[in-house]
This record gives structure tokens, sequence and C-alpha cells, in this order.
């Protein structure tokens, strides 16, 4: 047992470590993992901002880890093929860029999570889940049947995209990219989490009406920390489709959803660096289960009934040392 | 003084049922008002009315001559109505730093008085406020809507359930409030301590205005008439 900081501070430790670990075992598989886990992580963390922080049970965040794959993909695309983007009179070239593709993929996420969460918040609890999936799966059969893009098949990507001075196809380069993301969304987020917006949106969580009655509108608190959310996520997305190199439907369907809300389940809600510890545990079990049994899912289920029965706050609440209690800031 | 709030042949509804009836009440600025009735006479209906918070109401109610009966409650909180409502209505799963700061705006009231006005505060900023005492989880609910730095207070029976020490101390703080030019309106049961405090007293009864003065004016008559249970 660990004070949580501690903990926090061990795991990224330990995550800069992970190359070395990769080039000592001579299996560079290990990166690509954990470049993985990392994404994965940047993703619940985007969600569990407002799902552990705010309430708000989006079912929905595929829409916008596939929405940052697809303008991620669609770009390099575009730029590969030298057929450039028509949008009416203007013309787009497309680009490989990654500092141009993550800013196109923040401007986009935050417009559809503007747009998703302006509908989406009017409604609240089982509504809620049911809108923000409806919106996902709208965008999953937009992708499957729009054929330019690959459909069904999705979209392959020959190189990765690009940043100057960096070789991004050397998967070392690229966790490391993936890690810098990591720490800058924990910076944004536990920002977030301490400024005003933060402690109004945990406010907001306990009761609306209450917010309301010190001056503060929820509506709007929500859906500014949605929208951010959003972002984070889509940014996720885009990182996920260089890592592969390849976008298909399958990262906008619901299954992502579920995918990135159980690694924040698992790793445990109300904690920023829960949805790390989350997504370690899910992509290993995925890789060893997955080893061992084809059913692996059946017993990831199983942890995850244990963990909802005797630990609401997730792995998180096994290693260190205050229980659950909602705990606010991190 | 100036008339800081008017509520003008004021009704509400809960669904069909009419609870208050055209009632009329007038706060200067600086003045404590107490709304005194039994239990279920629109005591606090008239307040959450004031506040935005009942959804069916009719008649108008303005504050430094604006009409704020239309607008939402987040709104009128703004305009400097500060409600602290019935039953320590803190955010359990904030500490009690941020339940001071989520809604702090800028004014006479910063975190340093507030630390100089509720010492059993400022030992406690960083615990979880579920952790408090049922007199400090009311102090912070004070604090926190003084926090928003409101020319108006609204306190909803502010010591119900709380101990003698625990009471004196919080009338005490009522005063150092009023103090500071931040007229108050208040419904308590503790008739005594009222109008000690008290410039001017409404009585509701079955949701209509029975009866206003000042409190000298208050006989026993009346008490046994409309008060006593």
């Amino acid at each position: 047992m660990i004070s949580e900081k501690k903990l926090n501070f061990l795991i990224l430790i330990f995550l800069f470590l992970v190359p070395l670990f990769s080039i000592l075992l001579n299996d560079i598989y290990i990166t690509t993992l954990f470049s993985k886990i990392v994404i994965l992580a940047i993703a619940g963390i985007g969600l569990n901002l407002i799902l552990g922080y705010g309430g708000m049970v989006s079912f929905g965040h595929a829409a916008f880890f596939g929405l940052g794959g697809y303008v991620t993909g669609i770009l390099a695309f575009h730029f590969n093929n030298y057929e450039p983007i028509q949008i009416l009179v203007f013309e787009f070239e497309g680009t490989n860029h990654l500092l141009l593709i993550w800013i196109f993929t923040l401007i986009f996420s935050s417009i559809l999570a503007f747009f998703i969460g302006y509908f989406s918040l009017r409604t609240s609890g089982v509504y809620f889940i049911m809108i923000t999936l409806a919106f996902a799966q709208m965008l999953y059969y937009f992708s499957i049947s729009w054929p330019t893009y690959g459909g069904e098949d999705g979209l392959s990507l020959s190189l990765r995209n690009q940043i100057p001075f960096l070789n991004t196809m050397d998967p070392i380069t690229f966790f490391y990219i993936c890690y810098v993301w990591l720490i800058i969304t924990i910076i944004i987020v536990k920002f977030i989490l301490n400024s005003p917006l933060g402690i109004s949106l945990k406010a907001s969580k306990e009761n609306e009406d209450r917010v309301r009655s010190v001056g503060i509108n929820p509506k709007k608190v929500k859906l500014i920390t949605f929208i951010i959310s959003g972002a984070i996520t889509g940014l996720a997305g885009s990182l996920y489709a260089d890592l592969n190199r390849f976008v298909s439907p399958t990262i906008l369907s619901w299954q992502m959803s579920g995918e990135i809300m159980i690694l924040v389940i698992l790793g445990g809600m109300f904690r920023l660096y829960g949805p790390i510890l989350g997504a370690f545990f899910y992509i290993i079990l995925e890789q060893f289960l997955g080893g061992i049994t084809e059913n692996w899912q059946f017993w990831l289920g199983f942890i995850i009934l244990l963990e909802v029965l005797y630990a609401k706050a997730g792995i998180m609440s096994f290693l260190i040392r205050d229980k659950y209690d909602e705990k606010t800031s991190s | 003084m100036s008339i800081l709030l008017r509520i003008d042949k004021l009704s509400a509804w809960y669904g069909d049922t009419r609870v208050l009836n055209e009632v009329d009440i007038e706060i200067k600025e600086g003045e404590i008002v107490a709304l005194l009735g039994r239990n279920g006479m629109g005591k606090t209906t008239t307040l959450h009315s004031v506040c935005g918070i009942i959804e069916k109401v009719s008649g108008k109610i303005f504050f430094k001559n604006n009409l704020i009966s239309n607008l939402p409650s987040y709104e009128i909180s703004k305009l400097g109505i500060g409600l602290v409502p019935e039953g320590r209505r803190i955010f359990s799963n904030l500490t009690v730093e941020e339940n001071l700061i989520v809604a702090s705006r800028k004014g006479y009231w910063d975190l340093n008085k507030i630390k100089k006005i509720f010492p059993r505060l400022s030992e406690r900023l960083t615990q979880m406020s579920n952790s408090l005492s049922g007199g400090e989880q009311q102090m912070l609910a004070i604090a926190r809507t003084l926090m928003t730095n409101p020319k108006m207070l609204i306190l909803d029976e502010a010591t119900e359930g709380l101990s003698p020490n625990i009471r004196n101390e919080i009338w005490t703080i009522i005063s150092e409030i009023k103090k500071k030019d931040v007229s108050i309106i208040l419904v308590d049961k503790y008739l005594n301590k009222i109008k000690q405090i008290a410039d001017k007293l409404y009585i509701l009864d079955r949701g209509e205005n029975a009866w206003n003065g000042k409190p000298y004016l208050l006989t026993d008559q009346i008490v046994k008439k409309y008060l006593s249970v």
C-alpha cells in the first residue's frame, strides 16, 4: 500500500522505461503494445473527465475516437494519393504532418462534441446513455457506407504521418510521442479538475439544482467539459490510427465505446491515473488471457463483476492507502 | 433606504395545488426580514419562488428594480441573491475549500474574510465536507453562499437541529453579516432571537399574508393566532 501520489509517479516512471525493457528483452513488440496502452489511457482519461468526475455516462465516445482516426486517415490518404479534398470551391491536398493533423483532429472532435453534447445534455440518466450511443452508431453506419474511404474494409496508411526531425516509424519514437501526449493530457485534466470549471463539474454531478442556486449554469459546465473530453478522446483516436496505420469502422463501433468505458471502470473512476492502470490491465488481460483461452472476455467480465461488487474505485483502490471516497482532486 | 426586493402578488403552485396566494413582501437595503408561520404555510415556497426554483408562479418579483420572476435560478443568483437552503445542502463530494471557491464571485467576501468569520472552517479547508459535523456543514453552507457576494442572503431554517452553542455562533455570524450591508431574509423557529435581530416580520398563514410589522408590535395574541402549535 502506497500513497496515490507515489503510485502515480511510479506509473509514469514505469511507462517511461518501457522501451528500455523492450530493448533488454529484445522484443520491440512490447513497446508497440504499450503505445496502444498509452493511447487507450489517453482516451480513458478523456472519458473519465465526464464519466468519473461529471457523472455523464457517455456510451458514444467511440464517435470521437473514430473521428480522430478518420480525420488522420483521410488527410493522409489524400496527401499520399495526390487527390485533393474538395469542399465547395476550396481544395486541400491533405497532409502527413502530424502537428497539423492533431490540430485538425482537435478542431473536428471539439465541433462534434459540441454538437453531440448540445443535444445529449438535454437528457440525463439512461436517455443520455442512449442518445450518445445513437450518435456514435450514426457515424459508424455512415463510415461503413462511405466507399471513398474504404467502407467496411477501412483505410490503410502506407506510412505513419510525420513530425520534422523524428522517425515516427520507429516504435520507440512513436511510443514517446504517445507518452508526451499522455503527460500533456494529465496536466490539462488535472488543471481543469482543480479549476472552478472542474470543481463546478464535480458539484454538478452531486446536485444540479444546488449548483444553479449558487449562480452556475450546470449545463454550460457540462457542455464545456464534454467538448474537452471529446477532443482528448479524438486525439487518442488520431494516435491510434497512426499506430496501426489503419482505420476502419470498428473504432467507431459501440464495442469501442464499451472498451474505453470498461478500462475507465477497471482502473478506477474518480482517479486521474485510473484509466492508465485500466488500459494496462485490459490490454494485458487481452494478450495473456487471449493466448490461453478464446473466451478471455468471459474472464474479463468476471473480473469487472468482482470489481463492481467489491472495489468501486477500481484497481487503484487495491494499491493505494486512501480508500474509495470519490476523491475529487488527484 | 431604497427597496431591494419587492414581491408583488406572488402566487405559486405545486402541480394543480395552489400553495401561495398573492403574497406581498418588501425588503429594504441592509434590512433583516423574518418570515414566520406554522409548518406548511408557504415560507420556504416563498423563498424558493424568489430564487427561481419553483416552476409555476404568477405575480412579479423585483430585485434592485429588475424583474426577476422569469429568470433561471443561476441568473438570479448572479444578480446578488444567495440562498442557504434548508438542511445543510453542501456539496459533499468536494472539500471544504472547493465548496467555498466553486461559487466565488468578486466582492467583499473572499476566502480570507470567510476564514476570519468562520474559524472552524478555516481549520478544515482540505477536509472532505461530508466529514464535517452538522453545525460545521451549516456554517459551510452559509459561507459558500457568502462567497457569491450576495446583496441579499436568504437563510432557510439555518439553525434547525443544531446545538445551542452552534446556534448562538450562527446568530452572531448573521449579525456580523448584517453589518456588511447584506440584507437578509430568514425563516427560523426561534422567535425570541428573531425578535432581537429582525427589522421587520411577515407572518404567512395558509399561503397568504396574515400580518406584518416591526418586531415590537408582535403581540401575544398574534403569536397565539398564527404561530402557536
